[in-house]
């Protein structure tokens, strides 16, 4: 500020100091003009005196006279006497008036000329005679006849020649004072003269100055109007009112597609350009770009409208598809007072990018993320698949049993979204980047979904699509891994498939427990000496005993607080034996020490079906649980958000049924649930 | 922009979209109620699930596999209803599956492509065999709900180029 | 002194590999005090060990990050939060740094862009 202010001062100092000469010049003048006049007074007084002096010297020499002749006629003298006395002390005071004008000294006793001077002592020296023969009849009441006629004589004498000094002195004094006078105005003049001068040379001063700056911000107006005029780029400055400041470039209305103008708020323009998440995401980032202290990285980074699709409104609006907003800060006083925007057409960009990126992803990247299974930890990328199998399975679960309204799809929709979205995550974090943009393909179905309110079946099948899409991506994934595998087993010598078969089914058991918020302690009991099994079987094992486990966790543990409500521990209990019997038959069992199967709830769900009650009533208990082995079947239990036992449990039939094994299922409700598989000795 | 041609192309939504449909309207044309889409999800069992009736057909050409419609007695007994059908045997029941097959079929060689060529419709009951589908990869079931009733439509296409 | 960090993320993938960088990696002074799966896990560990630090990813079930974020920084205001998300998740990044994470890294992320960003968090 203080700086400004001394800039300011800097650029004016050359007109302040004219106008400060401006006013001492004025104030000099009116010095001038008082002390002019007071001399103007001062020599008028002077020649009324000198003026006097004739006057005084007649009446002297009258009253003289007449005091002569009244003696002589023995009248009385008194009047002429004090005529005389008069007289005589009038003109001594008014020549010592004069005398001193003619000696002072000082700013306002100009002293008089020399010829004035000379002029005064001859009128001194004509006096000092008249002067001495008076003197002897002032203050005499009686005075000689004889000193009256010596003054007379002196006077009459002496008259005559003294007024004629007395009037060549006035007419001196008026001429001193005339050309006195005369100087003293042409000063004024002069000094008004120059005050004029300087006036004009403020105004002319100020006025060029006023010009030069009107036309450097012309001219700044101007390069500015160019500049605005003829970049591509839509530039304006936003305010944080909100609006859009009064110059904005040419091309902004055409990228928005809109008419424009200054001074218009954002918002709603916004609102008409964009969908409404990202209008929200750009009122939070705008709201952030003012008013919050974060990082410039972090904010660039948060930019919502980088590259940003616009709405098409059925083609109503004219313009660009795709626009790439920037957004940068300008600061005042150390506060955001405006953002400048800076908005591109990308529109062109977006399409050729989109092109190769299709043509990328035909061609490359499938062996590329192939590839990358290789550089992974193979344990992590395991995990990932078999998290991801889980998640996929459990989403095609969700989808088979969802109930048909509006508010089951809804919820479904979303937790199809939280699976995918996990899916892509951790595909990204091992450089799957295949399946991480299959799962980005998906979540993009996903996402206009999840704001509608109106789903309806039709609406899955799109999305039961992409859960094949996605596990064809983690099946070829699998593969390849299958294969790295295989060869490093060769390598290392293979490890017992026992142990692996352990291993997965414990992370799957803990996996889905974490899905469903559960918890479960998994216990394996294999036998330590595992008997010969042949692939087949080995092969059946795998395939069957995840669905056991994943079903036991999903189906038969309750969540923990039904397990507290039922008196159990918060955590249950799922155990896997293995048991090699004698005669080389070997027995599979999962139990789960969960919610068991309740034939009340079968019979309910029958009765839902469309079955007669009389029908179902009459059902053994055997033949209640059978039909959870048909396939399609499905106990939709509504307290839970992955419902439906019985589900899978068709497929492990089936499987069972291939395998040559016996399946067997006991079960007591609130207390266990155990399927056993018999597995023939091989013949 | 030309695009490798893959030799085996995936199935779209829309191939299967125009199955669910074609269901949803043989019930409102027949009944005056749509049968709704309930959900759709991918086969995980190797049997296809079956019904007290089935209908299905076999698909080749430029796409290979099978369509299959299962419903329960019960809904085809309505639908033989509305059509004034006075007698509801199991040879009635199969034709009518039979002909919602068929329905299928018409619509499949119109909107999939008129090469195609479709086996007349196979129909079986609750103890009957389906028979295998030449397609190879994951089936796609819809379920379908009309009334009390459930009814799936199950979908194994392959395309090929 | 060794500060307390809480990694929460639905993914154990996305987690485990959050914590193995931070014990392998240049980050001695930070001590993982737990390990959340959802929104409501986080809050009690958060709660329980009032850490300074949390990793926070915002599509997680029970509760989401955004909801999260907004209790812990209501409950511990010193907490430092970074948001470990998706592209797709910038509207709700930026609903996060609104809440108060201070934070955020994109997924996928290298193993020195989690460190930096940490690093930055501490700063």
């Amino acid at each position: 500020m203080e700086k400004r202010t001394h800039g300011w001062l800097g650029k004016y100092k050359e007109l302040l100091a004219a106008i400060t000469l401006f006013l001492v010049l004025d104030l000099g003048v009116l010095v001038f003009n008082t002390f002019t006049s007071h001399l103007i007074e001062r020599d008028t007084a002077l020649i009324n005196t000198a003026g006097e002096l004739r006057v005084y010297s007649q009446q002297l020499t009258k009253s003289l006279l007449t005091l002569r002749q009244e003696m002589q006629a023995s009248e009385p003298i008194q009047s002429s006497l004090a005529e005389l006395g008069e007289a005589h002390a009038a003109f001594t005071s008014a020549l010592g008036q004069l005398r001193q004008a003619g000696q002072g000294s000082g700013l306002w006793r100009a002293p008089m000329d020399s010829s004035g001077q000379e002029l005064l002592t001859q009128l001194d020296d004509y006096w000092g005679p008249i002067g001495e023969a008076a003197a002897p009849l002032l203050d005499n009441q009686h005075p000689a006849a004889m000193d009256v006629d010596g003054a007379v004589t002196k006077a009459v004498s002496r008259n005559v020649r003294l007024m004629q000094l007395a009037d060549d002195l006035t007419r001196h004094l008026e001429e001193q004072a005339v050309s006195r006078a005369a100087w003293l105005r042409y000063i004024q003049v002069g000094a008004i003269l120059l005050a004029t001068l300087n006036f004009i040379f403020i105004v002319f001063k100020f006025i060029r100055r006023l010009l030069e700056s009107d036309r450097q911000a012309e001219s700044a107006r101007r390069e500015t109007r160019d500049i605005l005029d003829t970049v591509r780029e839509g530039l304006f400055l936003l305010g944080r009112d909100g609006r859009i400041g009064r110059q904005f470039s040419r091309s902004l209305p055409s990228l928005f597609g809109l008419p424009l103008q200054g001074g218009q708020p954002l918002e709603p323009l916004l609102q008409e350009l964009l969908e409404e998440e990202q209008h929200e995401a750009a009122r939070d980032y705008m709201d952030l770009l003012f008013n919050r202290k974060v990082k410039p990285a972090l904010l660039e980074e948060l930019n919502p409208l980088r590259e940003v699709a616009l709405k098409t409104q059925e083609g109503r609006r004219k313009g660009p598809s795709h626009l790439a907003f920037e957004f940068t800060q300008v600061q005042e006083n150390g506060e955001v007072s405006a953002l400048l925007v800076t908005v591109t057409d990308i529109s062109r960009q977006m399409q050729l990018a989109r092109e190769l990126a299709v043509t990328e992803a035909r061609a490359g990247s499938e062996v590329e993320s192939l590839l990358a299974v290789l550089d992974q930890d193979p344990e992590q990328v395991r995990d990932f698949l078999q998290a991801g199998d889980t998640r996929l399975n459990l989403v095609n679960q969700a989808l088979q049993d969802v109930k048909p309204d509006t508010r089951a799809y809804a919820e479904l929709i979303n937790q199809v979204f939280r699976g995918v979205h996990s899916i892509k995550g951790e595909a990204g974090a091992l450089g799957l980047m295949d399946i991480s943009a299959q799962a980005h393909q998906f979540e993009d179905l996903l996402t206009p979904l999840r704001r509608r309110h109106d789903l309806t079946g039709d609406d899955l099948i799109p999305i039961a699509f992409q859960v094949g899409e996605l596990r064809e991506k983690l099946a070829r994934v699998q593969t390849v891994l299958a294969r790295v595998n295989r060869q490093r087993q060769t390598e290392v010598g293979a490890s017992h498939p026992f142990a692996e078969l352990k291993k997965q089914i414990e992370h799957l058991a803990l996996k889905v427990a974490e899905d469903l918020n559960k918890k479960v302690r998994i216990e394996v009991d294999f036998p330590s000496q595992a008997p010969d099994l042949d692939e087949r079987l080995l092969r059946n094992l795998r395939e069957m005993l995840p669905q056991l486990v994943r079903n036991a966790v999903a189906h038969g543990i309750e969540a923990e607080e039904e397990r507290l409500q039922a008196g159990k521990f918060p955590e249950g209990t799922v155990r896997v034996e293995f048991l090699p019997a004698a005669d080389g038959s070997l027995s599979l069992s999962v139990r789960d020490d969960g919610r068991g199967i309740s034939c009340a709830r079968i019979r309910a769900r029958l009765l839902e079906l469309g079955h007669t009650p009389e029908r179902v009533q009459a059902m053994s208990e055997k033949e209640l649980l059978a039909c959870l082995f048909t396939p399609g079947f499905s106990l939709l239990e509504k307290a839970h958000e992955h419902a439906g036992r019985g589900v899978g449990l068709d497929l492990i039939r089936d499987m069972a049924a291939r395998a040559g094994a016996r399946l067997r299922l006991s079960t007591l409700p609130n207390t266990y649930t155990q399927f056993t598989l018999q597995f023939q000795p091989a013949p | 922009m030309t695009a490798p041609t893959p030799i085996k192309k995936a199935l779209k939504p829309a191939d299967v979209e125009v199955f669910a449909e074609t269901i949803g309207h043989y019930f409102e044309r027949i009944t005056g109620e749509k049968a709704l889409v309930r959900t759709a999800y991918l086969l995980e069992t190797e049997a296809p699930p079956q019904d007290d009736f089935n209908g299905m057909i076999i698909v080749h050409g430029s796409y290979q596999g099978s369509v299959c419609f299962a419903a329960p007695r019960g809904l085809l007994t309505h639908v033989l209803m509305r059509m004034g059908q006075q007698e509801y045997s199991d040879a009635d029941h199969l034709d009518i599956v039979g002909e919602i097959a068929n329905t299928l079929a018409g619509r499949a060689r119109r909107v999939l492509g008129e090469g195609l060529e479709i086996t007349p419709p196979h129909t079986y009951t609750r103890a009957g065999r389906a028979l295998p589908s030449p397609a190879s990869g994951t089936p796609l079931v819809i379920p379908f709900t009309w009334q009390i009733y459930a009814a799936v439509l199950v979908v194994h296409l392959d395309v090929l180029g | 002194m060794t500060l307390k960090l809480l990694i929460v993320d639905d993914s154990t993938v996305i987690r485990n590999r959050i914590a193995r960088l931070c014990q392998d990696m240049r980050l001695p002074c930070l001590e993982i005090v737990g390990l959340a799966g959802d929104g409501r896990q986080a809050l009690a560990l958060a709660e329980q060990f009032r850490p300074q630090l949390v990793t926070m990813d915002l599509t997680m079930p029970q509760m989401d990050g955004d909801e999260c974020i907004s209790r812990i920084v209501d409950r511990l205001p010193e907490t430092r939060i970074l948001v470990v998300s998706a592209l797709s998740d910038k509207a709700t990044a930026l609903k996060a740094i609104k809440k108060g994470a201070q934070g955020f890294l994109r997924k996928p992320f290298s193993d020195e862009q989690l460190v930096e960003s940490l690093l930055e968090l501490i700063r």
